[in-house]
Formats: structure tokens, C-alpha cells, sequence
């Protein structure tokens, strides 16, 4: 009898267990799903030195974890919003001061932080630093500084420089080493600039970012297009043309090549000089 | 009808693959008044039944009754004081405390529990200690609190699993003089043990117990009959069975 | 006297007077005093990092109360046989895991009223100590009483889920060891199946997803109950959300207690 009666207590009490977990497991998951990532995530706002001395030994464990949890709020196209760009930034920085030698974080650190606007080229240059000189066998950190100075900060000496420094490290990175070379000079520069944009392109995966290249590469084709025309002018008349229109008046090009950066699809010529 | 009633029970234990039968079809019954020592080598199987018999265990087969309710119910146990081999307490406890709790669960008014537990706490020679946590304790202050405990609410039966081991002679004074201050009550005393000297010195009847089998169930002459000690009586028993 | 509340009061009073919880309290303090020397490190949002070390402190006090006193007492009360002593009387199992738990969960809540009072007051300190700093943005005590209370919420589940291993494993290590993976993994497990539904960077077999979402219906999901970041940004609490993820504890609670309770019936006590 008494058996009997707290064995049904106990089956009822489990069927309203059982079912109340049920239905708030699936509220809360939905309500959850609705939280903006920071509510779910948030970066202690440390410098790495302490996080490091706060994990001991599990320092690059926690350096795992952390990129674990910046990656919550990567992916899709759309722009991140400022206040999670300093989370994610600070956490990748973390990351990358806990183990400076994880190439993943290192990637993340190259799709991100410099694409983003303000001061995070600088910042993404930074801690690619910390896996240049930890990853000593590897081009790799070094060609992304070297890319974010040419591409982000238009800067080709600095540029060049990291460029051939790498090309001492590796076989594979002898042909970048030439690029870095020629980056530096004035004169061929289109060229080179297109190699080196192709040599990114291949070394990225986020669509959106490759769109950009690819976008670049056409421009600079364009440009390679138009500088054949100048120099066929000036041979041509002894003086550069005063605009580009005058390439086609001429007939030394039949279409303006279009430049996929600009709204207009124009190029900017000024002084026999591309600019874009 | 019998206090306590072992009534076909069986129990095997399991060790990863291994099977052990620990109890073999146990039939024992315990009389009212009556004070019965349950005999046996060690591994025998008494704790065992003992612990069947408070439904610390169940029994593969068979039940247990204690004046008539199944020992699986809780309530067969208001009628019960039990003392454990090894009794061990909340060790930030008091006495006071320990005794304040067995006497509630066991229904008495906190009043009740004042007077009688001034009475056994005299008895047992622990009243200068009744403030002091049960840490402190040593080995014979805590046997003597487990007896305190198990009698508190002055039950009708006490069980009692090897109320002696570990003690010294005055301990072992004390509490046979408690047993059989209670056998004088009227009350049942159903106790284990292999120390045959205070079965000669207490018991009513005996039981005899080995590899979980009953091989003896009476009163001490018959079970001494042409031995002159029971301890003699006893190694013949026991390796008559195992060469067997 | 219902032995329910006997029992919740022995082991109130048992655990209360244990030496772990001086050295618990203790480092509880030390983290209290620590957080106004550490505050001075930090030059924005000082409130925050309060608040991150004040709950620190409670997690770790609540953690290790339930680590080496609530799993050490019940499985000392096994393996020790002192539980004879109470199912000795006339006491079931039920009532004694229930007046167990329940003095724990009185210990736990008499803790975190301490250490929470005491976490304000050194909020009040560090504040005072440095001039300029201010409370988080839209700080109220009652949203500091309810993310307490939602993390008193997660403590009980851990403490649920320690009495169940403790009942089924033979050791006390193996039980430990089992609730800090539960716990671990509570905590972890939504943001790995996040990342994981994204799908952006790895390449995750559907096989693997799913198995990740079936294990987070099996695991508790701990992170729900963490609203340390509403509180230290001055974020809104959604009363819906608090309902739901209430229930959602409440009755993980409950599944966790009442299996505990099935096994417990049919264990062997010896």
C-alpha cells in the first residue's frame, strides 16, 4: 500500500519533471538564441600577463578556449558591430599572448582585425608581430604584415621589407622574396602588386574578403591596361595624355578599362600617374 | 509471535563477475525476552543479517519481520535500538545533539529525551562529555555513545553487531551489565559476536552461523553437549563443516 | 518532528562547524580583499571588474563547498556507514536524501548570504578607495539579489548532480571527478554548439551537430544562469527569460533528485 503510493508520487513528480525540462530547455534555448553575443560572451578585460600568471600551465589550454570564444562571433557577411570588434579584438589578443605559436589564431587575427575600420589594422599588425617572431620557421605571419602594410596601409617599402625577410626563412616563399623586391622599386609595380594579390587570394577563404581581392586584381589589370596605353602615347606624342579619354580619341585603346573599386568605375589619372 | 523473524532469506553479493552467497536460506526466529547471540567466524554472514534485519540490505529472496511489520518498512524501526560494529557519528556533534536527534526521529518529546538521556548518559559514565564534539572522542567513548544512542528511546529490541570487538575489560563489563539490565526490562537483546566468553556469560540461546548457513539454533547445553567448553564445542562445529 | 527537517538540520550544523568552511571563508576574504587592491589595476569600467571578482569568489566558495563538503559528507556518510545512525531509525531513504540535501542547500544559501554581504562591503571599500570610480551602469539591489539568486540556482543543480554521482560511484574521487566534468562542460557545452551550428570555419558532419545537441538536452546548460554581464553592464533583465530558465533549473533539479532517490532505494548499504 505504502509502497505503492509513494511509487506513484514518484512517477508523477517525474512525468512533471521530465516534461517541465522539456518545454523550459526549449524556451530557454530560444530565448538565448535571441541574445546578442556579448550577453553570452564577454571578454574579461585583462592584459594577457595576468591571464597568463591566473593559468599556470594551462595557459595555452585557455588560449584555445578563448579563440573558442571569439569564434562566437565570427561568421556571416554582414559588418560586426563595434562593441563586439573590441571583444573579439581583445580576445584574439589574448589568445595570441597565451600561445603565440597557434597558426589558427593567427589566421583569424589576418581575416579579421585589419578589414575592420579605425585602428585595428594597427592592432592586427601587433599581434601578428607576437606570431612572426615565435613561428621562426614560418612565412606565413610575415607575408600578412606584409600584406596589411601594402594593401591597408599603403605602405610598400615597410611592405618589401617584411617580404623579403620571409623569403629567407622558407624554399616556398623564394618567389615572394622577388615580389618584395620589385615592390620596392617604383617601376613595375602593377605587376607585382597583382602577384602579391593573387598569392593573398589563394591564402584566403572568407568569400567576402575574396571578393575584395578579386575586385583589386581586376582594378589593378585595368591599370596595367591603361599604364601600356600611356607609354604608347608618350611614345607616340613625346607627352603624356592630359586625361584617359584621350586613349581612346586617339584609337590606341578601344573601351576605358573599369575599375570595380569606384562607384563610378573610373579611374583617377593625374600627372601620366594611376591612381585608384 | 516471534520479535524478530529471519524467514527464508538468501542474499548474494556481487564482486565484477564474481558471485558470492553470503546468506543460504536463513530461517531464525528471536523470542520476546530473550536474550540470543548470533555465533559465527568472521565473513560468516551476521553483519549481513543484522543489517538485512534494519534494511540497510535487501534480501534476494525472503523477508524479515519485526513484531510482525516487514523490516522494508521504515516503521519496524521505532521498536528497534541498533549499535553498528564501527559506530560512526557527525563528528562536529555533540552528544547532547546526537541523542536529541535519535530521540526525535524516533518520536519522542524533546522533554522525554532530557530525562532519559541524563539516565543512560550516567550509566554509560559520559555525562562530563556531553558538550564536547564527537571527534575528540576515543574508540570506547564512541561505542558507548552508539549504545547511548541505540537506547535513548527505550526500545523493545536492540540489535547490536559486535558490541564488544575492541574493547577493554572494563567496557566490556559495562555493557554486558547493560544487556542484561535490559533482558531484566523484559526486552529482547539479539547481539553477534565471536567473543564466546560473553555468550557463556549472557546468552539465552545461540545461533551458529557459517557460510551464510545456520548450523546451530538452541540453547547451550544442547549446542556443548560432550564438549567441555563451548570453545572447543565450537572449532568442531565450524572444521567438521569445512571438511566436510 | 518530521525527520526531513532532522536531518537537514544535523547536517546544517555538521557542515557548518567543519574546518573546510573556515578555509573556504578565508580565501573567500582574501579574494574580497584582493578585489579592492586589484581594482586599482584597471582604469575603465571599474565595476565590472568588481563585479568579476565578487562573483569569482562565490563561485569558488559555492564550488568547493559542494566539491569537499557536500560530496565529501555524503560519501563519507556511505562509506563510513554513519548513515546507519540515521537510517538506523525510523527514517526512508527518501526522507534521509532529501534532509541531506536540504542541509546543503541550507549551508550553500547561509554562505552565499555571508559572502554576498561581505562582497558589497568591499565593493563600498574599493569604491571608496578610489575616487572617481563608480557602481555599474544601472545598478540596483534588486538586480544584484537576482543574478545571486540565479547563481545560488546553478550551484543547487551541481550539488544535484554531485549527490547523484556520489550515490552511484563507489568513490568519492570518481564522484568529484564526474560533477567538475558536468560542471565544466555546463558551462562550455552552448558555446562550442554555437560555433559548431555556425559551421563558418570548420567543416562539421551534420552526424557531429547532432550528437553536440543531444548532449546539450543531457547536460545542464550552466551558462544560462549566468547574468553576471546584465549586471555588471547594466543590460535589462527579461522576466520571461528569468521564468523560463527558472523552471528550466528547477526541474533539472528535480530529474537529477529523483534518480538519485531510485538508485539510492536499491543500493546496498554496506
Amino acid at each position: 500500500m505504502l509502497k505503492n503510493k509513494s511509487t506513484i508520487i514518484f512517477f508523477v513528480l517525474f512525468i512533471i519533471g521530465i516534461s517541465s525540462y522539456m518545454a523550459s530547455a526549449v524556451k530557454v534555448q530560444a530565448l538565448r538564441d535571441r541574445l546578442d553575443p556579448t550577453q553570452i560572451v564577454s571578454a574579461l578585460n585583462v592584459s594577457p600577463e595576468v591571464l597568463k600568471i591566473a593559468s599556470g600551465e594551462f595557459a595555452s589550454l585557455l588560449a584555445d578556449y578563448l579563440l573558442l570564444k571569439a569564434s562566437v562571433y565570427l561568421g556571416g557577411r554582414d559588418e560586426m558591430p563595434e562593441a563586439n570588434q573590441k571583444t573579439v579584438s581583445t580576445l584574439f589578443s589574448q589568445s595570441a599572448n597565451l600561445d603565440p605559436y597557434f597558426f589558427q589564431t593567427c589566421y583569424f587575427v589576418q581575416g579579421y582585425l585589419p578589414w575592420w575600420k579605425g585602428d585595428y589594422v594597427k592592432k592586427g599588425i601587433e599581434i601578428l608581430e607576437l606570431f612572426n617572431a615565435h613561428r621562426d620557421w614560418d612565412w606565413q605571419p610575415g607575408f600578412f604584415i606584409g600584406f596589411d602594410y601594402f594593401y591597408f596601409l599603403r605602405d610598400n617599402l615597410t611592405a618589401s621589407r617584411y617580404l623579403m625577410e620571409i623569403a629567407k626563412r622558407h624554399e616556398a616563399a623564394k618567389s615572394l622574396g622577388l615580389l618584395g623586391a620589385r615592390l620596392a622599386q617604383r617601376g613595375g609595380e602593377t605587376i607585382t602588386s597583382i602577384a602579391f594579390l593573387k598569392t593573398m587570394y589563394e591564402r584566403t577563404e572568407n568569400e567576402a574578403q575574396k571578393e575584395e581581392i578579386a575586385r583589386r586584381i581586376e582594378a589593378l589589370n585595368g591599370v596595367l591596361i591603361l599604364e601600356k596605353g600611356i607609354e604608347q602615347y608618350v611614345w607616340s606624342f613625346g607627352h603624356p595624355p592630359e586625361t584617359l579619354e584621350q586613349l581612346t580619341a586617339t584609337g590606341i585603346l578601344k573601351t576605358l578599362p573599369k575599375n570595380p573599386t569606384r562607384p563610378n568605375e573610373a579611374y583617377l589619372y593625374k600627372n601620366g600617374k594611376i591612381e585608384f | 509471535m516471534a520479535e524478530i523473524l529471519f524467514d527464508h532469506i538468501s542474499k548474494t553479493f556481487r564482486y565484477g563477475f564474481k558471485r558470492q552467497t553470503v546468506l543460504d536460506n536463513l530461517t531464525l526466529d528471536i523470542e520476546k525476552g530473550e536474550v540470543f547471540g548470533f555465533l559465527g567466524p568472521n565473513g560468516a554472514g551476521k553483519s549481513t543479517s543484522i543489517n538485512i534485519a534494519l534494511d540497510f540490505i535487501r534480501a534476494d529472496s525472503g523477508r524479515v519481520l519485526i513484531k510482525g511489520t516487514q523490516a522494508t518498512d521504515s516503521n519496524s524501526r521505532r521498536n528497534i535500538g541498533y549499535m553498528p560494529e564501527h559506530p560512526h557519528f557527525y563528528e562536529q556533534l555533540t552528544p547532547r545533539e546526537l541523542l536529541e536527534f535519535g530521540g526525535l526521529t524516533s518520536g519522542m518529546t524533546r522533554n522525554d529525551i532530557k530525562t532519559q538521556a541524563g539516565i543512560i548518559l550516567e550509566k554509560l559514565e559520559l555525562l562530563p562529555f556531553i558538550y564536547r564534539p564527537v571527534r575528540t572522542f576515543s574508540k570506547g567513548m564512541k561505542q558507548r555513545i552508539g549504545l547511548a544512542q541505540a537506547m535513548i528511546h527505550d526500545p523493545e529490541i536492540l540489535i547490536l553487531d559486535e558490541p564488544m570487538s575492541g574493547l577493554d575489560p572494563l567496557g566490556r563489563r559495562l555493557i554486558s551489565r547493560l544487556i542484561l539490565e535490559f533482558k531484566e526490562a523484559g526486552k529482547t537483546v539479539f547481539f553477534s559476536t565471536h567473543i564466546l566468553n560473553d555468550v557463556e556469560m549472557l546468552c539465552d540461546r545461540i545461533g551458529v552461523l557459517h557460510k551464510g548457513k545456520l548450523l546451530y539454533c538452541g540453547d547451550l547445553q544442547g549446542f556443548q553437549k560432550d564438549s567441555n567448553t563451548l570453545e572447543e564445542a565450537f572449532v568442531k562445529e565450524i572444521t567438521d563443516r569445512s571438511t566436510r | 518532528m518530521n525527520p526531513i527537517w532532522l536531518i537537514t538540520k544535523i547536517t546544517f550544523k555538521e557542515g557548518i562547524r567543519n574546518r573546510i568552511l573556515f578555509g573556504i571563508t578565508l580565501l573567500a576574504l582574501l579574494l574580497f580583499a584582493s578585489n579592492v587592491v586589484l581594482t586599482n589595476l584597471f582604469s575603465l569600467e571599474v565595476g565590472k571588474v568588481m563585479v568579476d571578482l565578487g562573483f569569482a569568489a562565490l563561485s569558488l566558495a559555492g564550488l568547493s563547498i559542494i566539491f569537499f563538503l557536500g560530496i565529501g559528507m555524503l560519501s563519507q556518510d556511505i562509506h563510513n556507514k554513519t548513515v546507519y545512525m540515521i537510517v538506523g531509525r525510523p527514517v526512508t531513504r527518501a526522507q534521509y536524501v532529501m534532509g541531506k540535501f536540504g542541509g546543503m542547500t541550507l549551508l550553500l544559501f547561509v554562505v552565499m548570504l555571508i559572502l554576498g554581504f561581505l562582497a558589497m562591503v568591499s565593493f563600498g571599500i574599493g569604491s571608496a578607495l578610489r575616487p572617481g570610480a563608480t557602481m555599474p551602469r544601472n545598478f540596483s539591489w534588486v538586480s544584484l539579489l537576482t543574478t545571486i539568486g540565479f547563481h545560488f540556482l546553478s550551484l543547487l543543480i551541481v550539488l544535484s548532480v554531485s549527490f547523484f554521482f556520489t550515490v552511484i560511484s563507489s568513490s568519492i574521487y570518481l564522484a568529484m571527478l564526474f560533477t567538475f566534468c558536468i560542471y565544466f562542460i555546463g558551462h562550455s557545452l552552448e558555446t562550442i554548439v554555437k560555433v559548431l551550428i555556425k559551421g563558418e570555419f570548420m567543416e562539421v558532419s551534420p552526424w557531429y551537430v547532432g550528437l553536440m545537441k543531444g548532449m546539450s538536452w543531457l547536460f545542464p546548460n550552466l551558462s544560462a544562469f549566468d547574468l553576471k554581464a546584465n549586471l555588471a553592464y547594466g543590460l535589462p533583465y527579461d522576466g520571461a527569460y528569468l521564468i523560463w530558465t527558472g523552471l528550466y533549473g528547477c526541474a533539472y533539479i528535480v530529474i537529477m533528485f529523483l534518480l538519485t532517490l531510485v538508485i539510492f532505494k536499491q543500493k546496498d548499504l554496506c
